[in-house]
């Protein structure tokens, strides 16, 4: 008897050991679809609160966003592009698109968005940027700021001055604004935040191209050495060397320009709507904003577009492509703008009060289609990133003469 | 008659594994990086790569405005940072050798730069010396040896011994340490008879305890040379190397033109001449030292 139940025991033991693999058969489903999208943050979490609906829609296929930092990530984006391991949907700016082409890293979209229903919805100005001069779209609209310029609102006041509408005005402005407010002899507010280290060449562009200089000519040569540039960049440089920006200028990068805003050592500051909810936290109703001032050739407005594009070897396009219109959809795009701090472009995102009577948001829609876009070309990359801080750093430093930093800058802009 | 010499496979073999594992993770990138560094290799623009020869080389002697200020400013940072280091890690090492109430936890807190991560430590040191509410304006301001704030990390002259002293910081508990040790393994017996014999405290830390760490000086001022040499995170995230060029190492400035720019052919031509150079730098020194512990046979 003994014997037997021990027989009966082993014998449902062993059944017990086989239940799983049938549990298992029981439970065995297709697995899902997996979309990587690769992002820079523009404010943390953002992305992720912005496209939280999208499992709801999208049940089968499951959506793995990848925060990448914004230091590295065009960096690091190359180096997936060049051993083929980028995810399925990334965020670029425009620039880079011929970089990415030449590896072969980047699908042409025109044919899906040709057959989007929601084509319309997003202004041409961005199917344009989104373009890039290239004869095929490889990009698909994301996002859009526009820089404008931050003034000190009881700054101004105790100056006296009127925001400035013009180069002239600007300059008098920060001649005006520069003070020693304790009477030690040493300059405690300075007019303008300027940013010498990497990024800085936007607000340099918006200062100085409005004199009607150009990157490149209709022939593609490179026309940014002319005298009048050469006289613009001398007067952006008189900033620092007047004394009417801080003398950290070289070295001050994003965070440092707005902390010195934030901070009150500077009057007046050129970012866009990214920066407007930090700064308003910190001082309130003291700020406001106006346009870029008019140089001789009017205004230049450098803008940030950025755009999503889709991996060419990605194993899952029309799930990418459905996740493209997914981002642009009237509640994920107001979402987004919302969170992250973007220039809403997608009607009827464009008409929503939320964004219209907001003060910074309205100053960066007015001149939406007005932005300049830089030159897509391959030297762009290592221009902006390394031979422009290097250049303007050296010029601030009294190395090298106005005439001699826009030389070096035309060199490396010209394709060899 | 001469005998023929036989050859010992046994050694070979067991050996083999090792060597494998060596030429593989050392030998083959150093290898790639030299073929590299004679290439047009432009990450951005991969349709044109094409073998230029010496021609990297030749650029980065005669064109490059930005070469010969990264090797000075190199000599200085590698020289600077290790004399710095060993001097006052001899001299704290003295100090902890000695005993004292609290030793064990002092010996601790010494500790902390070392474990602190660069990064960290150069976010640290930009804020202390921050030109417009950097803590050591106020100091320097308050005991009125300066009138107004100076842009330490924003000014040519001072920008690259702002990040030499960052580095003299980190790198202190290492050399401490090492030499620490050094000094506890010298016998007591030593100095006890030439305690006996007369000798001064001068005259036995001299003669005793100098000769008896000489050999781990040498080697730790060796691993330091390399380590200080290779450092690219300080300066990279304090300045970046600027303004301009001012505190442009070679490191940095190979990691720019890589990373940054994606001129690999480029990056890899200036990698390999910093590599040669600091090799002769570690040749000559081990010649020099070889009386206290080279690995420089006499």
């Amino acid at each position: 008897m003994k014997k037997r139940m021990k027989k009966m025991l082993s014998l449902v033991l062993s059944a017990c050991m086989t239940l799983p693999v049938f549990s298992a058969a029981a439970v065995y489903a297709e697995p899902k679809e997996t979309i990587r999208v690769w992002y820079w943050e523009d404010n943390d979490g953002s992305y992720a609160d912005a496209y939280s609906t999208w499992s709801e829609q999208y049940p089968d296929a499951e959506l793995v966003l990848e925060a990448v930092p914004w230091n590295s990530y065009h960096d690091m984006l190359i180096a997936a592009a060049a051993s083929g391991d980028l995810p399925d949907v990334y965020k670029i700016q425009p620039t880079w698109i011929p970089e990415l082409r030449s590896l072969g890293a980047i699908a042409e979209l025109d044919d899906y968005i040709d057959s989007w229903d929601g084509k319309d919805t997003i202004p041409m100005s961005m199917w344009e940027s989104a373009k890039a001069g290239q004869e095929a779209t490889f990009a698909w609209p994301h996002s859009l700021v526009v820089l404008y310029l931050y003034c000190r609102k009881s700054y101004f006041e105790e100056a006296g001055v009127e925001y400035p509408k013009t180069m002239d005005e600007f300059y008098k402005a920060c001649e005006a604004l520069t003070k020693d407010t304790d009477g030690d002899g040493a300059t405690d507010v300075y007019g303008f935040s300027m940013r010498g280290a990497r990024g800085g060449h936007f607000m340099w562009a918006g200062l100085t191209l409005n004199n009607g200089g150009g990157f490149f000519g209709d022939d593609g040569s490179v026309v940014l050495n002319t005298p009048e540039m050469v006289e613009a960049n001398q007067k952006y440089l008189d900033i620092y060397l007047n004394g009417w920006a801080p003398k950290t200028a070289p070295t001050d990068g994003y965070t440092e320009i707005v902390q010195n805003f934030e901070s009150g050592v500077t009057g007046m500051l050129i970012h866009h709507l990214n920066s407007a909810n930090e700064i308003t936290d910190v001082l309130g109703e003291d700020v406001d904003v106006v346009p870029l001032p008019e140089g001789a050739a009017g205004r230049y407005l450098p803008s940030e577009p950025c755009h999503w594009a889709v991996s060419a070897n990605s194993e899952n396009t029309e799930t990418a492509i459905n996740f493209l219109k997914y981002a642009s959809e009237e509640e994920t795009h107001k979402a987004l703008c919302k969170n992250a701090g973007l220039v809403p472009f997608i009607t009827p995102v464009t008409e929503d009060p939320e964004f219209t009577e907001n003060k910074f948001c309205a100053a960066s829609m007015e001149y939406l289609d007005d932005v300049q876009i830089f030159p897509v070309c391959n030297t762009w990359g290592d221009w902006s990133e390394t031979v422009w801080p290097q250049t303007m750093q050296r010029a601030m430093m009294g190395e090298i003469s106005s005439e001699e930093m826009i030389q070096i800058l035309a060199d490396n802009l010209a394709e060899e | 008659m001469e005998r023929k010499k036989k050859i010992q496979w046994q050694p070979v073999l067991l050996l083999a594994p090792a060597i494998l594992i060596v030429v593989l993770i050392i030998g083959y990138p150093v290898a790639r990086a030299i073929v590299l560094s004679l290439y047009k290799y432009d990450m951005t623009n991969l349709q044109n790569v094409k073998f230029i020869g010496l021609q990297n080389y030749t650029d980065i002697f005669t064109k490059d405005d930005a070469f010969w200020p990264a090797l000075k400013n190199t000599v200085l940072w590698v020289g600077v940072t290790v004399t710095a280091q060993l001097l006052l890690s001899l001299l704290l090492a003295n100090i902890l050798n000695k005993s004292f109430r609290g030793r064990g936890i002092v010996r601790s807190v010494v500790l902390i730069p070392w474990v602190t991560p660069c990064v960290l430590i150069s976010l640290m040191w930009a804020w202390i010396f921050n030109g417009n509410y950097g803590v050591m304006n106020e100091i320097l301001k308050s005991l009125h040896l300066i009138k107004e704030n100076v842009a330490w990390i924003a000014q040519p002259n001072t920008a690259l011994w702002v990040q030499i002293m960052a580095m003299i910081w980190q790198g202190i508990p290492f050399f401490t340490i090492m030499i620490l040790a050094a000094m506890q393994s010298v016998p007591r017996e030593l100095y006890e008879s030439a305690s006996v014999d007369g000798a001064s405290s001068m005259k036995q830390y001299f003669y005793i305890t100098i000769p008896g760490i000489a050999s781990t000086i040498v080697s730790t001022v060796m691993i330091r040379l390399i380590w200080v040499f290779n450092n690219v995170d300080i300066v990279y995230t304090m300045t970046g190397g600027g303004p301009g060029y001012s505190s442009l190492t070679l490191s940095v400035y190979t990691y720019l033109q890589a990373q940054k720019s994606m001129k690999f052919g480029y990056g890899s031509a200036v990698a390999i001449i910093g590599a040669i150079l600091m090799s002769i730098v570690i040749f000559i020194y081990l010649r020099i030292t070889r009386e206290q512990g080279g690995m420089i046979d006499k």
